[in-house]
């Protein structure tokens, strides 16, 4: 229902521009647009000749009612109205052909029957020139028109079988005529189609052209998706990789850690271990010298006191051991007290060096400042890095002497032991601080860990101090301390 | 203040014996018990006829370790009283721990004889004892 009536709607806007009376008579149904126009031009040329020829008939017979020749006009009328009614149907190609067989033969056709003279002639060779025009204009594009063409020449060239002709003149020069104009009109349309053809080729270039860059355009698009695609892939990979090496870098820390765990562990528990036995060794042994269990010979007191130097020993290096230990994993803390009194530091770290003397000809001298401030410092750790530089000294000299010289300097305290022993190469001042480094002469020595001195040196710069060295090879060393008196680096341990 | 009993916790058998030593010929204490384990340990000090003025304990003892025994002497009865601790565990973080826990010192084995009569003066003197040697 709804598509008839748009049907009618479109139907009736076709034919709007038209008089009413002539839109019913022209009124023509499912042609294209194109062929629609052409549609009309045939109901009009079928429709004014139908009208046309029956008003000519009816006159004919009016003016002379015994002549024959209304009836080639009424065969004539019915030709015309079948073609507007082919037409009206909608059957296009049989309308156009018949239109144009009309034009071109017909007029030819009368020949046989009416006058004969080169009036008559010339007036049907110009329909029949009609007629391939007709050709031309109804049948567009495909190129009919020398057919229709050659029809009428050869229609008009069998004239003379049917009717002599007057004489050669009469007969050539419609002849020639009807040529011309068919030669000029296809001629014409051949023109306008060559330059149609250029036309639709030059627009075909410019879409193929289009189309092309329009190829590319999509093309530069997909690579240009891809190069993105790509490079997102590549920066995804070097994410991965970037997650990965830090997951790799966090397990080896935490195996590091583990590690440096397990290595603490075992190390408190070997000391505790050591210390428990050394406990008995060393402290039976000193009570048996003291005589405290009855009297013991010289002999026995010798060796006792070996058992006891001994085992000293043997804690002195569990003690470095466990320290460089604790410096390396930097879980050294200090024990920091308020008033750490020098004097008496001194006097304890000398004792013990008087006794590592023993019978060689040293002499053991002091030199300390009166007066000397009470310093922010932990007590043992600092007599640690005294009698390090005092047994050092004691251990390397034969014969000379050995200072030991304290002072105040600005806001630091300035320690220094001096020794008359070998002396050490420039080459080995750095090595000499540097832990399990011994130098030649220590290792000829064969005594001690190498560890003193590095743990010297830590303490010290856990005190906020610097230790150094100065030595002529042959003559002797002096190793210096310097301690803040006050270092900010440190705070009273609590607890105390 | 002089020192009249003392009381040790100590596993070893040749640490009780150089305490013993220690106790006798260095600083004249005329009264040390010695338990050789922490069994019972509660029920044992309370079985003490005498209190000790000082306690030594060693921290590896079984069951009670160290840290125990001070916590269960300190709810009965000696809050006050000067409790050493008498280690071979001196590593700084076994100290800090010691600390702490409420100790009023420690004294490192191997014992140095040398040493302890000055530490034992101190020790005497309610005065805490965290240097160690």
């Amino acid at each position: 229902m709804d598509t008839n009536l748009v049907d009618l709607n479109k139907e009736r806007a076709r034919t709007d521009h038209l008089p009413n009376l002539w839109q019913k008579v022209v009124k023509v149904t499912h042609y294209d647009p194109e062929q629609e126009r052409l549609a009309h031009l045939i109901a009009a040329i079928s429709s004014v000749a139908t009208v046309g020829l029956a008003a000519g008939a009816l006159g004919l017979l009016i003016v002379s009612p015994s002549s024959t020749g209304y009836v080639s006009f009424i065969a004539i009328i019915a030709i015309f109205l079948t073609i507007y009614l082919l037409n009206r149907q909608g059957n296009y190609r049989a309308a156009a052909l018949g239109l144009i067989g009309v034009f071109a033969l017909a007029p030819l056709a009368t020949l046989v029957r009416t006058e004969n003279d080169l009036a008559f002639r010339g007036f049907a060779a110009t329909i029949a020139s009609i007629g391939v025009l007709l050709t031309v204009v109804l049948f567009p594009g495909r190129n009919w028109a020398p057919i229709t063409a050659i029809a009428a020449i050869v229609a008009y060239l069998l004239l003379p079988i049917l009717r002599p002709v007057p004489s050669f003149t009469e007969f050539i020069y419609p002849l020639i005529g009807l040529a011309a104009v068919s030669l000029a009109i296809i001629v014409y349309e051949n023109l306008g189609a060559a330059l149609e053809k250029e036309r639709r080729a030059t627009l075909e270039a410019a879409i193929a052209a289009l189309q092309a860059s329009e190829a590319a355009l999509r093309q530069a698009n997909t690579k240009l998706e891809q190069d993105v695609k790509d490079s997102a892939i590549e920066m995804q990979a070097i994410v991965d990789e970037y997650e990965r090496t830090r997951v790799e870098l966090e397990e080896a820390w935490a195996d590091a850690e583990r590690a440096n765990r397990v290595k603490s562990a075992f190390l408190a528990s070997m000391s505790h271990e050591l210390r428990t036995p050394l406990n008995a060794i060393i402290n039976f042994s000193k009570f048996v010298v003291r005589g405290v269990v009855g009297p013991i010979n010289d002999q026995q007191t010798e060796m006792l006191t070996n058992v006891v130097n001994s085992g000293q020993h043997l804690l002195n290096l569990i003690n470095d051991v466990l320290d460089m230990s604790k410096i390396e994993s930097g879980s050294l803390n200090l024990f920091v007290e308020n008033d750490v009194d020098l004097n008496t530091i001194c006097q304890d770290a000398l004792n013990t060096a008087q006794s590592l003397i023993g019978d060689r000809p040293v002499e053991l001298r002091s030199d300390i400042a009166p007066d000397l401030p009470r310093l922010l410092g932990d007590r043992q750790r600092i007599l640690q890095i005294l009698l390090n530089l005092l047994s050092n000294a004691c251990k390397f000299t034969q014969q000379g002497h050995i200072v030991l010289s304290v002072k105040q300097q600005a806001d630091e305290i300035l320690i220094s032991v001096s020794d008359t022993g070998p002396g050490i190469p420039k080459a080995d001042w750095d090595l000499i601080f540097q832990p399990f480094k011994q130098t030649e002469t220590g290792i000829r020595q064969g005594q001690g860990t190498g560890l003193g001195m590095p743990i010297s040196r830590n303490l010290v710069e856990l005190h906020g101090g610097r230790i150094w060295l100065d030595s002529v090879p042959g003559e002797g060393s002096t190793f210096y301390v310097a301690l803040p008196i006050r270092s900010s680096k440190l705070s009273v341990t609590s607890g105390q | 203040m002089q020192v009249q009993h003392v009381l040790y916790v100590e596993d070893d058998p040749p640490s009780r014996q150089v305490m013993e030593l220690l106790m006798r010929f260095e600083v004249h204490v005329p009264r040390l018990t010695i338990f050789e384990d922490s069994e019972n340990f509660l029920a044992r000090v309370k079985a003490l006829p005498v209190k000790p003025d000082v306690v030594l304990l060693d921290i590896h003892v079984k069951p009670l370790d160290g840290f125990t025994m001070l916590s269960v002497l300190r709810e009965n009865g000696y809050a006050e009283t000067m409790i050493v601790a008498l280690t071979a565990s001196v590593m700084n973080d076994e100290v800090k721990r010691l600390e702490t826990a409420g100790f009023n010192g420690v004294i490192a084995k191997p014992v140095n004889v040398d040493v302890f009569p000055k530490l034992w003066e101190r020790i005497a003197q309610h005065e805490k004892v965290w240097g160690v040697v």
